[in-house]
């Protein structure tokens, strides 16, 4: 009688053991959401000779970029959002390797969210995006990709122009009338990378004209004293023209004006001087959406100046690719490749292909 | 003289992304037109979408998927439908996006949702105000004597949380307050019209199509339908009057849109004047909505160039 | 194989199989125990267990702010049930001594048929019959605009349980062995005193086992009071108020409730909290049944 009271309770709790886990899971209300995106590469030389194509490594996976975000909407005006980063210092083109180069995640983003202050505006306080090219990447949108102008500027040239994506500090953008919005920021301008040492601040502003539907100019000027009778500007121009359904073209320029960077010159009567120089580029990218969340191609033409003195210095970079989603949105594939080309003659062109995969869950 | 080197490259892999891509093109092959966005409509939609297919059987097959305004109208932004499904108005939000975007909206009403109040015929009013229906349903207000009426506790009939009408009388006059816990949540319309035919301190609401005998365009047998008015001011109008309706004179009511990008496509465009055309508009009726009047029409026409 | 080691296994397969299915019973009850819990538990991250259970009001759609209180379903339920079975049970055990004692074998032969069919009438049409002629008798009766409140609910409930109640009673009043009841008529008693003193209290397991079941129809049965009862959220303050039971409020939300969100979870709770009721009451009708059995013996 008692073995076979066991035998019934074995065989009951084995059941319930196996229908248990199958039982559907909780999912948390609305209000909070989590998400991750993953970009992950791999990518192999097509050249042998150009500046960063002829070393001995032609081909590795790699993370381009790894993001947690978590959101969470308090109330109807009230947003929260904390964003986790993790990637490789300068994934693509960096070519020395430390056994210290582990996939850091880092704070990107911890910022309250408020819509009250004004109609139709947008309060951020605490390390949130910054101005400078936030339009230009969300209607670019390929971060998996290759960075914007701006931001991937450094990662090109090595030309430190000190602007960063995101940064502490309040930010308000909003919208006056459907033809009008703007933007202002006061952050520290050292950006997510490294803490504040100074006691200046970085202010920056823009305005977004739309006269015209689909047509959008976007104005943008910045400005921080970098020590005492030394200040960098930039000043940075986009055009975005969407009038085509399903066609994007952008046209982005900028300048970087800094008193801190000049290069030493040597004088004709044998003294050193400081020549000042300026870092610019442009760049022109269109998007085009052949099916709608399916299948996207793009293309994209960059112009960098390091050094406004030094015509030789000049990069260009040629990005085009294709972005397929097979089957559901959270995964897609976008094989792309990258061709630069050097105004110095002794550096020969680079040619990347990539295989990049965008996951996002 | 940069590309020589490289033709051999450039052209290889343009071939390729060719060769991988081209089948996956064609095989996108069969279209549909896409309607997305408010779950009110879904139904309603449906059902024209079905009779529509049924009627052309050669027509592009229409599909109609829900998710709400906000998802209709964020959809028609990215291109990912043809036409969006809303019940409520574009918000500001909404409309600088689109500007920004290069996205120009045409609405087309394609019906109008409205409630009626209605009373048992034993009750002496005949007109109440929206500020005193909110009341009533909220219970702020127990008694016909507040209202006008004789000394009796009002009875109250409603629907259940998952009608839609249920949340329409919600927004639009309790104005998304709660409703009073001693509302009868009925199972459907029959039962609030039988309740309160047969309930002389009854009070309770249905889609006008329910309320009225469709043979003699009276109220049906045992049932009062109350003129509302906006406020305390203002002259009351009778959800059977459909010019009040259409003009917006009665308050309990809201027009269903739809929008497209721009001039709707060849396909789309046929679809919407089968709707707005006299076989769309009963199916609008038979459906228990109003049909549109004459000024929403002539903004149709005019959305349809 | 010899005839013999075939015929054992034959015995022990055939054992297996028994075994087996009647294990199934406590599988299936087990199995639809851990579903309610594990579906109704998710509801407890959110809401409050004490609000749950002692908050008069229910509103989980309500734009203002959701509320899971279901004290007040819980009292209608309650409400609905006791005077169901306060209303079923004398007549259905009275029905049932008539039958097994005082009727001629031709009345009982006609009757018993007709209580069987009183059983299988759809709970949809007799909650009609509640809102088409019940409700406006009593709305008459009281003096009150309309008839949709619990007692019209009960009297629709006790119409069912008491073809459960008045077969079963019968069948167990038929039970008791003649000796018993020969003996009381031997020893000078009445009919009556035979049917109140010695009959009956020798049914009694049965007796109260169609009480259990009676009651049971009544707890659970949901097409009826959903039909009947009016469905309004207040509490009840009498029987002649609008209620809305436990399993009325379940098929009425059910439906349209997203999956996996806090009020889907709480329906399932409502679920489980009515399974522990009917459990109690079935717990507590052994206890009583075994106290009986050992006080005979």
């Amino acid at each position: 009688m008692k073995t076979r009271f066991l035998k019934a309770l074995a065989l009951t709790t084995a059941l319930a053991t196996i229908t248990v886990p199958a039982l559907p899971q909780t999912t948390t209300p609305p209000p909070q959401t989590f998400g991750t995106t993953i970009y992950l590469d791999y990518s192999f030389w097509a050249t042998k000779e150009g500046p960063i194509t002829s070393n001995a490594l032609n081909n590795k996976f790699a993370f381009r970029r790894a993001y947690f975000t978590y959101e969470n909407k308090i109330s109807a005006d009230l947003k929260f959002r904390f964003r986790f980063d993790a990637e490789n210092a300068r994934v693509l083109t960096s070519t020395t390797g430390s056994t210290n180069e582990q996939l850091k995640p880092f704070m990107k983003h911890l910022y309250l969210d408020w819509a009250g202050l004004l109609p139709n505006s947008s309060l951020k306080i605490g390390m949130t995006e910054t101005l400078a090219f936030k339009v230009a990447e969300d209607r670019w949108g390929y971060r998996s990709v290759a960075k914007t102008l701006v931001d991937g500027y450094k990662d090109v040239t090595g030309a430190d122009i000190r602007t960063s994506s995101a940064d502490i500090g309040i930010n308000l953008t909003g919208a006056i009338s459907k033809e009008l919005r703007y933007g202002a920021m006061v952050m520290n301008g050292e950006g997510y990378s490294r803490p504040e040492l100074n006691k200046y601040k970085k202010f920056g502003g823009f305005l977004q004209f739309v006269p015209l539907p689909g047509l959008n100019v976007w104005g943008y000027a910045e400005y921080e004293k970098v020590a005492d009778g030394q200040n960098a500007k930039m000043y940075k121009v986009d055009v975005y023209f969407d009038m085509i359904p399903g066609l994007n073209v952008t046209g982005e320029w900028f300048t970087y004006d800094s008193d801190a960077k000049f290069n030493k010159v040597a004088n004709a009567d044998g003294t050193t001087s400081n020549a000042h120089f300026n870092i610019g580029g442009f760049s022109i990218f269109a998007t085009y959406k052949i099916t709608p969340d399916k299948l996207h191609v793009f293309a994209r033409y960059d112009g960098y100046q390091p050094d406004s003195t030094n015509g030789a210095k000049e990069v260009s970079l040629v990005i085009a690719g294709v972005d397929w989603t097979p089957f559901h949105p959270s995964w897609k594939i976008q094989p792309n490749v990258w061709f630069y080309s050097y105004k110095d003659s002794a550096k020969k062109n680079d040619v990347i292909v990539n295989i990049t995969a965008f996951l996002s869950f | 003289m940069l590309y020589e080197r490289f033709k051999k490259w450039i052209v290889a892999a343009e071939l390729a992304m060719a060769l991988v891509f081209t089948p996956i093109l064609i095989g996108q092959g069969k279209k549909m037109i896409q309607i997305k966005g408010s779950d009110t409509m879904i139904n309603l939609v449906q059902i024209l979408a079905e009779e529509y297919m049924g009627k052309n059987p050669k027509a592009t097959p229409i599909a109609v998927l829900g998710g709400g305004s906000g998802t209709g109208i964020t959809a028609l932004i990215n291109g990912t439908t043809d036409i969006a499904n809303h019940s409520r108005d574009l918000s500001p939000k909404e409309t600088n996006q689109m500007w920004e975007r290069g996205v120009k909206p045409r609405v087309f009403a394609i019906a109008v949702d409205g409630l009626s109040i209605i009373v048992n015929e034993k009750n002496p009013l005949n007109q109440l105000t929206m500020d005193q229906v909110g009341a009533i349903y909220r219970g702020d207000v127990k008694n016909w004597q507040a209202v006008g009426g004789p000394a009796q506790p009002i009875s109250l009939y409603g629907r259940q949380s998952n009608s839609g009408t249920y949340a329409f009388l919600q927004e639009h006059v309790l104005k998304n307050k709660n409703y009073s816990p001693d509302v009868k949540e009925m199972n459907g319309n029959a039962q609030i019209i039988e309740g309160v035919a047969a309930d002389a301190a009854a009070i309770g609401y249905a889609g006008v199509g329910y309320v009225v005998d469709k043979a003699t365009g009276k109220p049906m047998k045992g049932l009062k339908i109350l003129n509302i008015a906006k406020d305390a001011k203002a002259q009351g109008y009778s959800p059977t009057d459909k010019a009040a309706v259409d003009s917006g004179n009665y308050p309990i009511s809201r027009a269903l849109f739809q929008s497209t990008n721009g001039k709707p496509g060849a396909d789309a465009a046929a679809f919407l004047q089968f709707i707005l055309g006299p076989e769309g508009q009963k199916i609008v009726e038979r459906e228990g909505f109003y049909p549109i009047g004459a000024k929403y029409i002539e903004a149709n026409t005019k959305n349809l160039k | 194989m010899t005839k013999q080691r075939l015929r054992n296994l034959k015995e022990s397969a055939a054992k297996a199989f028994f075994f087996t299915n009647g294990i199934l019973a406590i599988v299936v009850l087990l199995g639809i125990f851990v579903l309610l819990l594990a579906s109704a538990v998710p509801a407890f991250r959110e809401i409050r267990i004490k609000e749950f259970l002692t908050s008069a009001a229910w509103d989980p759609t309500s734009p203002v702010k959701a509320e899971y209180g279901i004290l007040s379903m819980i009292a209608s339920t309650v409400l609905v049930t006791v005077v169901a079975v306060v209303i079923a049970f004398p007549i259905g055990l009275g029905v049932a001594a008539y039958l097994s004692d005082v009727a001629h074998w031709r009345v009982r032969e006609i009757v018993k048929p007709i209580v069987e069919i009183l059983a299988g009438i759809p709970s949809v049409v007799v909650g009609f019959l509640g809102i088409v002629l019940l409700g406006p008798a009593l709305a008459k009766l009281f003096g009150k605009t309309h008839g949709l409140n619990a007692l019209n609910g009960a009297i629709l409930l006790a119409v069912m349980a008491l073809p459960t109640i008045i077969s079963i009673s019968e069948d167990s009043l038929n039970a008791v062995p003649s000796s018993y009841s020969e003996a009381s008529l031997a020893l000078g008693g009445s009919r009556w005193q035979t049917l109140i003193r010695v009959k009956i209290p020798a049914a009694l397991s049965g007796i109260i086992a169609a009480f259990m079941l009676g009651m049971g129809r009544a707890i659970g049965e949901t097409m009826t009071v959903l039909m009947a009862t009016g469905n309004a959220r207040a509490f009840p303050h009498g029987l002649l108020d609008s209620v809305r039971t436990m399993t009325s409020n379940i098929a009425i939300e059910l439906g349209e409730v997203p999956y996996y969100t806090t009020h889907y979870y709480a329906l399932f709770a409502i679920g489980l909290v009515l399974f522990i009721m009917t459990f109690g009451v079935n717990l507590v009708a052994d206890v009583v049944l075994r106290k009986y059995q050992e006080r005979e013996q």
